[in-house]
């Protein structure tokens, strides 16, 4: 299937589509009902020849409607037009019974057909307004506004209303499906080219990289400029979000993947393959207290440092660690830090996480570096 | 997920850890006669590359493949002590080829060697029986190193494949417990190799995490292996079991 061969309509809707073809089918067989129920009814017929006229027009209408299968609105109004003519005809040719009490008209139930077409076309308002037209035309025929038509309203105002409801929801379907498979369409292309970025740039730059380091001197200054790269390129390829995709499933977020544009420059995530879901709320924050984690890297540890960021999913709670292999800092001076109000490590992260419902703590080696921990509960926060 | 089994910037003084904090015993392996070698990348830039490094070390390079099924009949036809693969190669994935290897029996160890691992890939060709991963942009010592590590059958493991590992086995433990009693239980880790496995993902070598837990650093590796081994042993049973089940019912 070629998306761009037909221009997309709300009738590529399988359900509008079925319904337009049974409405087609129908259209003849009322004609053939109201023709059999004049002949059942003729001897009393006041205009015999003038009744069996206003079915030849119809016939011809059917015909017509059966071969071009149009489905746009002026031809229906126009159809509506010529079925009130019909059923006010009955006024005039019909049994002196048919036009006082309009148990039945001439065109029989024809008249039901603009109705149907119509709620397909504008949707339930469509619907009702047409079905309350049609049922004037009828209570109008018999001259008397107590009448059988009326008795009737409320099935052609029911069939109306629920028609033209049925075609709304089945357009909205249709729209939801033609966004997925756009969406669809979209991660595929994207995968594509991720396949294509690995399979060439990629090997490329991570050769360069490599090579260039071997060689040394300048080639190893080329080479850390095409790892850099390498790294950038990946993580578009790779974790390119979808932030459309990211909104239409509210809720629960990838940890991983919220983390990952966090510490894509300064350091290396360590996860499951596995997505770990958290709440969205919960999970910025997390990545807002990593971020202010690897800042801390960046301040008391130099440029140099490297960080890990590891997540470790328990089931109940996720375990988020930051290390750095700097010099490390010691309790004594955290604790020190805190009283004398230079609260930055604290709070930023312990603070959060604590709303959160967690709790973070420092971790310190001699030659390990520093160490930030942080449980975070998956359910709600105590708070 | 970018930077997750792999980082170009990982490798640095400290960065390479668990290669670099290994012990002083290291290619004890070249004493007798050059390790054999099996080199399979679709890319013939890289294929040459590493296949030249691995000759330049001494080591002896005695096929190399462009796809996943030569890579298998390869190491099958030529027995070599190591197969160094790349991850996506065309014809099979990673994963596939150490399954087949392993079917045939072949007592070949095997080095993933891959440009950027989809973390899904990674974990399945590990399970599958690799037993080291290492990323393109090491270095040529790091990688001469892993391929001698791999050949005396230790694990190479980084940070971000311990991550992988330890993922896996959280995964493993939060799933019901079987019904059946012929299902295999979930392998389960020991509180020692937890801690082991999260240190190692913290980006920790072997050797500071010796000192840090007050034990040996041959116990560091041991521990990290047997989280290797319990992984691979349960996919092998897991396979058996889909095996058996799939012929029951056809």
């Amino acid at each position: 299937m070629t998306p761009q061969s037909t221009p997309a309509t709300d009738d590529d809707s399988l359900v509008l589509s079925a319904l337009w073809g049974a409405l087609r089918v129908f259209r003849v067989l009322a004609l053939v009902y109201a023709l059999w129920s004049i002949w059942v009814r003729h001897a009393e017929m006041a205009r015999l020849d003038l009744a069996l006229m206003v079915i030849g027009v119809l016939s011809v209408w059917t015909a017509y409607m059966y071969v071009s299968r149009r489905r746009d609105l002026r031809i229906h109004v126009m159809e509506m037009v010529l079925a009130s003519a019909a059923v006010m005809s009955t006024r005039w040719f019909d049994t002196p019974l048919s036009a006082t009490t309009g148990d039945t008209t001439i065109p029989g139930v024809w008249q039901n057909v603009p109705v149907v077409a119509i709620a397909l076309i504008l949707g339930w308002r469509g619907g009702l307004i047409a079905s309350l037209v049609i049922t004037a035309v009828m209570i109008a025929q018999v001259g008397q506004f107590d009448s059988e038509p009326l008795s009737n309203a409320g099935l052609i105002v029911m069939l109306g209303t629920c028609l033209g409801f049925g075609a709304d929801v089945a357009r909205t379907e249709q729209a939801e499906l033609r966004r997925a498979l756009a969406r669809q369409a979209e991660v595929a292309e994207r995968d594509r080219l991720a396949r294509v970025v690995h399979d060439g740039v990629l090997q490329a730059l991570a050769f360069i990289h490599r090579r260039g380091r071997d060689i040394g001197g300048e080639s190893a200054r080329l080479g850390m400029i095409a790892a850099e790269q390498e790294l950038r390129l990946r993580a578009l390829v790779i974790g390119m979000p979808l932030p459309e995709l990211e909104v239409a499933i509210a809720g629960p977020v990838d940890l991983r993947r919220a983390l990952d544009a966090a510490v894509t420059e300064s350091a290396t995530l360590v996860a499951s393959a596995e997505p770990v879901e958290l709440d969205s709320a919960k999970a910025q924050e997390v990545v807002a207290a990593v971020e202010a984690a690897l800042d801390n890297v960046r301040k008391h540890a130099g440029p140099q440092a490297q960080a890990w960021v590891v997540v470790d999913d328990l089931g109940a709670d996720v375990v988020v660690t930051v290390r750095d292999d700097g010099p490390g800092v010691s309790q004594d001076r955290i604790a020190e830090a805190a009283q004398s109000g230079r609260l930055g490590v604290s709070s930023s992260i312990k603070g959060r996480i604590e709303d959160l419902g967690g709790r973070a703590r420092y971790l310190t080696s001699p030659g390990g570096g520093t160490m930030v921990e942080m449980w975070i509960p998956k359910g709600r926060a105590a708070t | 997920m970018k930077g997750q089994a792999n980082n170009p910037r990982q490798p640095g003084p400290d960065g390479v850890d668990p290669l670099a904090g290994a012990d002083g015993d290291l290619g004890s392996g070249l004493a007798d006669r050059p390790l054999r070698v099996v080199v399979a990348d679709d890319h013939p830039m890289w294929r040459d590359a590493v296949a030249r490094d691995l000759v330049d070390a001494g080591f002896s390079v005695v096929g190399t493949a462009a796809d996943g099924p030569s890579a298998v009949s390869r190491t099958l036809a030529t027995a070599p002590d190591v197969l160094v693969l790349d991850l996506n190669m065309p014809g099979m994935r990673g994963s596939a080829v150490c399954a087949e290897l392993a079917a045939a029996g072949s007592p070949a160890r095997i080095l993933v060697l891959s440009v950027s691992g989809e973390p899904e890939d990674v974990l399945s060709t590990i399970k599958a029986g690799a037993t080291g991963y290492l990323v393109k942009s090491a270095s040529r010592e790091e990688f001469l190193e892993a391929v001698r590590r791999t050949a005396e059958g230790r694990a190479v493991f980084t940070a971000g494949l311990a991550g992988l590992v330890l993922g896996e086995f959280r995964r493993l433990g939060q799933q019901p417990p079987p019904a059946e009693g012929d299902v295999p239980a979930a392998p389960e880790l020991t509180e020692r190799e937890t801690e082991v496995l999260r240190l190692v993902a913290t980006g920790l070598s072997y050797k500071q995490i010796a000192a840090q837990l007050f034990i040996s650093h041959r116990t560091v590796q041991n521990h990290v292996q047997n989280t290797l081994a319990k992984l691979q042993m349960h996919n092998r049973v897991e396979l058996v079991r889909y095996a058996i089940e799939r012929g029951l019912h056809e």
